[in-house]
């Protein structure tokens, strides 16, 4: 069977550094086929070159045995390949029905027959998702939702999913994976980047891993079981270090640094309550909408609670209601965002410059004594020590692999010298080798007597890392565990009945 | 003035002293069952304190009466002409009881009913003090100890906190204006002693304090490491912090209700259907439970020298066990005194410990 894509002898020089190199790659009518690679592997360039939004400096793409070159997205998709991207790229302040028709306007549009078309093929979908609602009052979930129905609507017959599930329910995530059956059995190919290793296990068919730009491996995915994943993707075994065995140790409960009682936030967050201690790891697992990022945004400052009958919050016994975020530094609080290409940095300025915004606004009204030899000093120290890895130390933000951004966001707010450091979903889209270096970061933290919270959806990794878990549920904790007797049923159960 | 308005805004709108949030049962005091399938050493009416003498012996307190402990026997020692209120052994091996308004020390003919120039109404806990000194609560000066209910309700804060000389040296007003002190004990930074009313352990004549406490604190007892157990006799609920806001239906409710019926704390629940908030439920992890707000609840916590809670040990809603008012520390075990059912429980601190999943640190 000819493949519908392939790749030959594929590569991208930036400043004459390779981010792919001859990257010889094929994808079959209906296969689903999942890439895989650490941040920096080369996936992005890789799809990208693919779906028309990068040039390659040299190899051929075919596409049904034909040799192609697509100059922009609107060429690849006109040759029927999509790429749902890993954050989303709608417009925040038009509707659903508008950014699912954009690039496909008439002359005249009615708006009420694009809201219409829209329904209709949202709930073909099975897409729960109003279609005259504004993108930017949406969760993560539905905008994910609407990246995929746009790439359904274009007829692709390759379509790229870039973290596609890495902001879906456990529910959604399942709806998601029907969906890609269907595509499958109507024939669509899909390639597939994943840094949940189980779904590229459950969903693919060939599994490609790249690493520094380079092919490894690609098998059947019959024939790789984690650990040969793991160990191809980074070139050491990180399974331990990632997965490790059962927890046997729990850190004792330190000073009760923050508590939370009877928080309310519109419909969000309902009588919400709850502790943090000192030198400790308290694990956050909830599905999304249960509340969690709202309380500890409350937490930071961030947003506000309801005014009358809020509750309270208390920072070491002491009673607070932050108006802005600059009032929590001062009480050493850090929320580190689980949406950090929106809240966590400035994508066009350098590492060190974001960093330094951090110590800027942990100086106050010192800030004008701070000197900018300073920035460099303070860049180079927190990226050696956080191992920020850039093609030069000037790097602008944007062009960093989703790890190191991710390194950067928390270098920012650890130069504030929290006390209690609130991680959001630390190692959304961040690679493995990644994962575990911001984990020995977050397990060094609560090590040294900094009360760490630990908000995540990611099972595994809340029980790994957590010294207490709380499940949140419709806006509130519902229960806690022990990690020494917690198990994944357990949790999710208390998840979501 | 400024507080006075700023209190009004904050009654208005739900803030400050007037939020109705209540502290969670989370971290070193989540719920277990460890007080309610605890060991019955001994069940009878009226146990009211226990103390450990220098032989390492249990004495409890109940009714009138001081028993002596050993293993599930217990031996009578003394009959008082009145109810004990408070219990303690000195350093020299001397039993002191509290009967209500008058303390008894053993080989004093006369007791003692009054000092700082104000009698004695209702001492809740004795202490020794390093330097043989007792440290007394006498936890208000309009109500009797029995009537506790009622101080809670007026929201009392005469209670206050002194260091009597036995030997008939000078007495010392360590604090006074507490909102029912209802237990003390000297630690490595000074007198530490409990609040019911604010919830909270403060450090005598200083400001440092430990707030929010989920429940309503009773006798402080020290252990060997330099912490403690704290038993709180009841837990806090958001029904009785605003039923404390609401001034004319809580007088109309004390004028017109017998007190066992109010929304209040309680030592005990669950006897007569015509008790408030036992009905409702919630339902957790697939299961119907009782409704959370707890009438009555069996709670004691370990905490260490800093006054962090380490652990601790629950009856809850539906159980029995409830009103925790002394928790001792002796070798390997843990003796806890239930008010409400009446019963001396014994627990094993090791099984505490694994209870808690601590893997470490000393407690």
């Amino acid at each position: 069977m000819t493949p519908i894509l392939e790749l030959r002898g594929l590569t991208k020089l930036y400043a004459r550094v390779p981010a792919v190199e001859n990257i010889n790659f094929s994808l079959m009518p209906g296969e689903v086929h999942a890439l895989l690679g650490e941040n920096g592997a080369g996936k992005s360039t890789l799809t990208k070159m693919i779906a028309g939004v990068v040039e390659p400096t040299s190899g051929d793409i075919l596409l049904d045995g034909k040799p192609i070159h697509l100059r922009t997205p609107a060429a690849a998709l006109e040759a029927g390949i999509a790429m749902v991207f890993q954050e989303t790229s709608l417009v925040p302040s038009m509707t659903v029905a508008q950014n699912l028709f954009m690039g496909n306007e008439q002359f005249f549009n009615r708006l009420r027959g694009i809201n219409i078309a829209a329904q209709q093929f949202m709930q073909a979908l099975n897409f729960q998702v109003d279609p005259t609602a504004m993108v930017q009052t949406l969760g993560a979930a539905k905008k994910q939702m609407i990246e995929i129905a746009r790439a359904m609507l274009s007829n692709a017959r390759v379509i790229v999913f870039d973290e596609p599930t890495a902001t879906l329910t456990p529910e959604e995530k399942k709806h998601f994976f029907d969906l890609v059956r269907t595509l499958k059995g109507r024939g669509v190919a899909i390639i597939f980047i994943s840094h949940a290793l189980e779904e590229a296990l459950a969903i693919s068919d060939r599994i490609t891993i790249l690493r520094d730009g380079q092919h490894v491996v690609t098998d059947a995915t019959a024939n790789f079981d984690r650990a040969r994943i793991v160990q191809s993707m980074v070139g050491r075994s990180l399974s331990e270090e990632l997965y490790g065995k059962r927890k046997d140790f729990v850190r004792p409960p330190g000073e009760r640094i923050l508590q939370v009682s009877n928080l309310r936030v519109g419909n969000m967050v309902r009588n919400n309550s709850l502790s943090v201690f000192a030198g400790q790891v308290t694990g956050v697992f909830g599905l999304v909408g249960s509340g969690r990022t709202e309380t500890f945004k409350v937490v930071s400052g961030a947003i506000k609670r309801n005014y009358l009958n809020g509750g309270e919050v208390f920072i070491r016994g002491k009673r607070v209601r932050y108006r802005v975020p600059a009032q929590s530094l001062r009480e050493k609080v850090a929320y580190i965002t689980e949406d950090r290409k929106i809240e966590g940095f400035f994508e066009t300025m350098s590492i060190k410059a974001n960093i330094f915004m951090g110590r800027l606004a942990k100086a106050g009204w010192r800030k004008f004594w701070l000197r900018r030899s300073e920035m460099n000093r303070i860049g180079e120290e927190w990226g050696k020590s956080l191992h920020i890895r850039a093609v030069s130390k000037d790097a602008k933000v944007i062009e960093l692999s989703g790890g190191n951004q991710q390194k950067v966001v928390i270098a920012k707010s650890l130069i504030q010298e929290p006390d209690l450091i609130i991680f959001d979903e630390p190692t959304r889209g961040v690679d493995v080798g990644a994962i575990a270096e911001i984990h020995q970061m977050i397990n060094r933290l609560a090590d040294e007597g900094k009360a760490v919270v630990v908000i995540s959806s990611y099972l595994p990794e809340v029980m790994q890392l957590s010294d207490r878990l709380l499940v949140a549920r419709q806006g509130r904790v519902v229960e806690e565990f022990s990690p020494l007797d917690a198990t994944e049923e357990n949790l999710m159960y208390a998840a979501v009945h | 003035m400024l507080e006075f308005v700023g209190q009004m805004i904050g009654g208005l709108i739900g803030r400050g002293g007037s939020s109705l949030s209540v502290p969670i049962l989370d971290g070193a005091f989540k719920p277990n069952n460890l007080l309610e399938e605890a060991e019955v050493l001994l069940e009878r009416p009226g146990l009211e304190d226990m103390a450990l003498a220098p032989d390492g012996s249990l004495l409890a307190a109940a009714g009138a009466e001081v028993l002596a402990i050993d293993g599930d026997a217990a031996k009578l020692v003394e009959r008082h002409d009145g109810t004990i209120t408070a219990l303690t052994v000195l350093r020299d091996g001397r039993r002191v009881v509290a009967l209500g308004d008058r303390i008894v020390i053993e080989g004093q003919a006369a007791p003692l009913t009054e000092a700082g120039g104000r009698r004695f109404k209702a001492i809740t806990a004795l202490s020794v003090m390093a330097d043989g000194r007792i440290l007394v609560c006498d936890a208000s000066a309009r109500y009797d100890g029995d009537k506790w209910q009622y101080d809670l309700m007026t929201k009392g804060r005469s209670g206050r906190l002194l260091a009597l000389d036995p030997a008939g040296g000078k007495d010392e007003l360590l604090q006074n204006d507490l909102a029912w002190a209802f237990g003390a004990m000297e630690s490595g930074n000074g007198v530490l002693l409990s609040e019911s009313w604010r919830h909270r352990l403060r450090l005598a004549g200083r400001g440092d304090a430990t707030g929010e406490l989920p429940g309503y604190p009773a006798r402080i007892t020290p252990t060997a490491d330099g912490g403690f157990w704290l038993s709180l006799f009841s837990g806090r609920a958001q029904i009785v912090e605003f039923v404390l806001q609401e001034n004319s239906f809580r007088r109309e409710m004390m004028e017109t209700i017998d007190p066992k019926y109010w929304i209040s704390p309680a030592l005990s629940s669950g006897e007569d259907f015509l008790e408030p908030l036992q009905s409702g439920g919630v339902k957790h992890m697939g299961i119907l439970k009782p409704w959370a707000p707890p009438r009555s609840y069996g709670l004691a916590v370990r905490c260490d020298a800093n006054r962090n809670p380490l652990m601790s040990v629950h009856s809850r809603v539906g159980g029995a066990n409830h009103g925790i008012v002394t928790t001792l520390e002796r070798g390997s075990e843990v003796l806890a005194l239930s008010k409400g059912a009446g019963r001396l429980l014994r627990m094993d601190l090791q099984a505490i410990r694994i209870a808690n999943g601590i893997t470490g640190g000393t407690a």
